[in-house]
């Protein structure tokens, strides 16, 4: 009896052990499985799919942080739609942040309305059928009649229209004019490489005790985007089948290179070493270097003189072109683009949700907006935030970055985007160390970009 | 029959149950998840119902595609030159820590915490290290002479022995903790005789300490091994692979074909070719130690 007892008490045990180790590593699972399962059904289990007051729900996620913006945005939205309020999300825009979305997507979790950054993602997004086709709410329409460049400007994926874009993201150089004072520069319109090499020479040298370099070549770690803005979108394709680096405007890259072994841009070493090859803003607040190459959203940092203490004004000028007969007007892309998950249980409320935010992320969200609408004052406001005179040449910001004539850089072309993006980057190294010739970099650029998309093509 | 019954004892299996099923579920069922797909062209935008079975596809485009062989180069040098280094340096470390030294116990933690630390912290400070301009080690360097030292992190030829120092320093505390245990295995009385024939200190190391320590040693080759293969950490946080393909890893590449490319199931062939390389060389280490088992 008392073996009995034992072997009872000892199967008992053994057996709460493993249903609470299960349990414990099983839960979100079971979370996530609830919500797929009261939403497909909306009947008993209804808490999960909406919010505490009974009313019905709709789930955000997007890059940008809820306190730049969005949680102002979705907080006006709940105000108007009491039964129907969002909840913001935020996901860091790198791969391990999309992959946790793609995967909350693909299993059933609640998201209604999600952004996406770039054109490789959304492209495997709609084809994969995680978009909804928004010419099925008359997007089409909404997008001519409300945002700037309408439908041309727009990326449609095997004729759909799959996402909205929210903002534009204009892509430029900020300038130390403290600097610039020192040396009595001005910069000339519509610049060309030769002009920048020599002003970034002068810009080089001791300033306040510190050694200070003209420039860094490196933007989002490739080459400063001489190219893109000079060919659109699809600069790195020749065709379907072909890449483009055969192109003249390429040898701009020799030229940047050129700037860092005269020792006006900044040592490779020395970028890889502080991660600057993606962002230099730390080395541009600091008064390491005198130019800076910038994507719009990055004037949060300039702004943030916690993090990054400065005492100089910053300008702005466009990316320098080629030479003086080759234009360079794509320095504009609709981004940050807004779109609808096909399997949302309120559609018609996500669809209400995502015009608002085109319309009204011009009042909280601190990004130049795609609304053909929005008051540019107020925006300009807005972005260059409180002290903007202290901080920022608001002229030149209009000038430069909300400049009319830009053209938006639309991308239509994906094949093997992300590889040849990646050889884009080594190749390019390669060269910068020495480790390739300019002959050789230009021939492996290409020979290997083709094979990249070839591979993709068949 | 009774007895046959009896000896039957299902108790163990219900305590192992927990750790059991959690193995099944969250290691085994994925592994074989993953040989499935590596025979497929699986990728999580696809889905299951658009992924086709392409055979021996993805191991063939493997064998034809440059960056796996570099990606398997910089493996093999990395195992051939982190692995001895280590377990050099270990070893001395144990013998003089197993001696007399002061505060034993305090350097003995100090070279242990590197082990246990977070290797995103590990990296971090050690890309401050590697600042070619205001770092540590170059100042040091500049200090004692040298005009033009290494652009370490950003240089070709340097990045990969970087990434080598970061993981011996890394692999340096258990190696010298397990060799102190080992240590404690090797009888006095060896070394007693060893003095009354006339050995000098480094004769007692040489002839009895470090034979004395081959099966520790032998347990350290093989871990050590398995775990220098799947080096990544250091290499996605500190160069991403690069400057080009300098520092470019078989699990880093496998990382990047999986969720930079989309392409799982070729990521998944990777790490099965990855898997039965590591299974081999263990395989071959073990039929070398018992080779010499038989001569001890």
């Amino acid at each position: 009896m008392g073996k009995m007892l034992r072997k009872l008490t000892t199967g008992l045990l053994a057996g709460t052990l493993a249903v609470t180790t299960l349990v414990g590593c099983g839960s979100p699972n079971n979370a996530s499985k609830d919500k797929e399962a009261a939403s497909e059904t909306a009947a008993p289990a209804e808490k999960d799919a909406k919010s505490s007051n009974g009313a019905q729900k709709l789930v955000v996620w997007g890059g940008v942080p809820a306190e730049s913006g969005p949680q102002k945005l979705v907080d006006a939205w709940n105000s108007q739609n009491p039964d129907t309020p969002a909840e913001y999300v935020r996901y860091v825009n790198d791969e391990s942040g999309n992959t946790k979305l793609d995967t909350g997507l693909l299993s059933g979790e609640q998201i209604d309305v999600f952004f996406t950054y770039s054109a490789d993602l959304l492209q495997k997004r709609a084809e994969s059928g995680m978009l909804e086709d928004l010419r099925n709410f008359k997007g089409d329409e909404f997008v001519n009649s409300e945002i700037s460049g309408g439908m041309d400007a727009v990326p449609q994926i095997n004729g759909g229209l799959y996402s909205m874009p929210t903002a534009i993201e204009t892509i430029g150089i900020l300038l130390n004019q403290k600097m610039l004072d020192a040396k009595g520069i001005k910069i000339p319109e519509n610049w060309t490489m030769a002009q920048f090499m020599d002003i970034a020479k002068q810009l080089t040298g001791e300033f306040d005790g510190k050694k200070v370099y003209g420039t860094t070549v490196l933007y989002s770690e490739l080459p400063l985007p001489i190219a893109e803005t000079t060919l659109g979108g699809d600069w790195i394709y020749k065709s379907d089948t072909e890449s483009n680096f055969d192109h003249p405007v390429f040898k701009a890259n020799a030229m940047l290179k050129e700037m860092i072994t005269n020792g006006s841009a900044l040592p490779y070493e020395e970028v890889v070493s502080r991660k600057l090859a993606a962002y230099s803003h730390p080395a541009f607040l600091n008064g390491e270097i005198a130019m800076m190459p910038t994507a719009a959203w990055m004037l949060r940092y300039v702004k943030d003189l916690e993090n990054f203490p400065h005492d100089f004004v910053t300008t702005f000028a466009p990316f320098p072109r080629l030479d003086e007969n080759t234009p360079n007007p794509y320095a504009a892309v609709l981004n940050n683009h807004i779109s609808m998950n096909s399997k949302s249980q309120n559609k018609d409320k996500a669809w209400e949700f995502m015009q608002f935010w085109v319309k009204e992320a011009s009042k909280y969200v601190e990004k130049a907006p795609s609304w053909n609408k929005a008051n540019q004052e107020e925006v300009v406001k807005l972005i260059l935030g409180e002290n903007s005179e202290k901080l920022f040449d608001a002229e030149a910001y209009k000038k430069v970055m909300l400049n009319p004539e830009l053209k938006y850089s639309l991308v239509t072309k994906t094949t093997g985007l992300a590889q040849v993006m990646q050889i884009y980057k080594d190749e390019t190294t390669k060269f910068i160390l020495d480790a390739t010739s300019e002959e050789d970099y230009y021939k492996n650029l290409k020979t290997k970009a083709d094979a990249a998309i070839q591979k993709e093509v068949k | 029959m009774e007895r046959r019954k009896k000896k039957y004892n299902w108790e163990p299996y219900v305590f192992i149950a927990p750790n059991f099923i959690g193995f099944i579920v969250f290691i085994l069922l994925p592994v074989l998840f993953s040989l499935g797909i590596s025979f497929t062209d699986f990728d999580i935008f696809k889905g299951f119902s658009h992924t086709s079975f392409v055979g021996l596809e993805n191991f063939k485009t493997m064998f034809a595609d440059e960056w796996f062989w570099v990606a398997l180069k910089n493996n093999i040098l990395y195992t051939a030159v982190t692995i001895p280094v280590t377990l050099v340096i270990s070893i001395v470390l144990a013998v003089v820590l197993n001696n007399k030294t002061y505060c034993t116990n305090a350097i003995r933690v100090m070279i242990f915490i590197p082990y246990i630390a977070s290797i995103v912290a590990i990296s971090v400070v050690w890309m401050m290290l590697f600042n070619p301009s205001q770092g540590l080690i170059n100042q040091f360097l500049i200090a004692l002479g040298v005009s033009n030292p290494p652009g370490w992190l950003g240089d070709m030829q340097w990045a990969l022995p970087a990434i080598m120092m970061v993981g011996i320093w890394m692999g340096l505390g258990y190696n010298t903790v397990i060799y102190m245990a080992g240590l404690q295995g090797i009888s006095e009385s060896l070394y007693e005789a060893a003095q009354i024939d006339g050995a000098s200190k480094w004769q007692e190391f040489i002839y009895v300490t470090v034979p004395m320590l081959r099966n520790t040693t032998f347990f350290l080759v093989v871990t050590s091994v398995i775990a220098s293969f799947q080096v990544f950490g250091t290499v996605n946080i500190m160069t991403n692979g690069g400057p080009g393909n300098a520092t470019t890893v078989l699990a880093h590449y496998i990382y990047v074909s999986g969720f930079r490319y989309y392409k799982m199931g070729y990521a998944a062939s990777m790490a099965w070719v990855l898997l039965i390389a590591i299974f081999g060389v263990t395989l071959l280490q073990w039929k070398y130690q018992k080779k010499h088992e038989s001569n001890f």
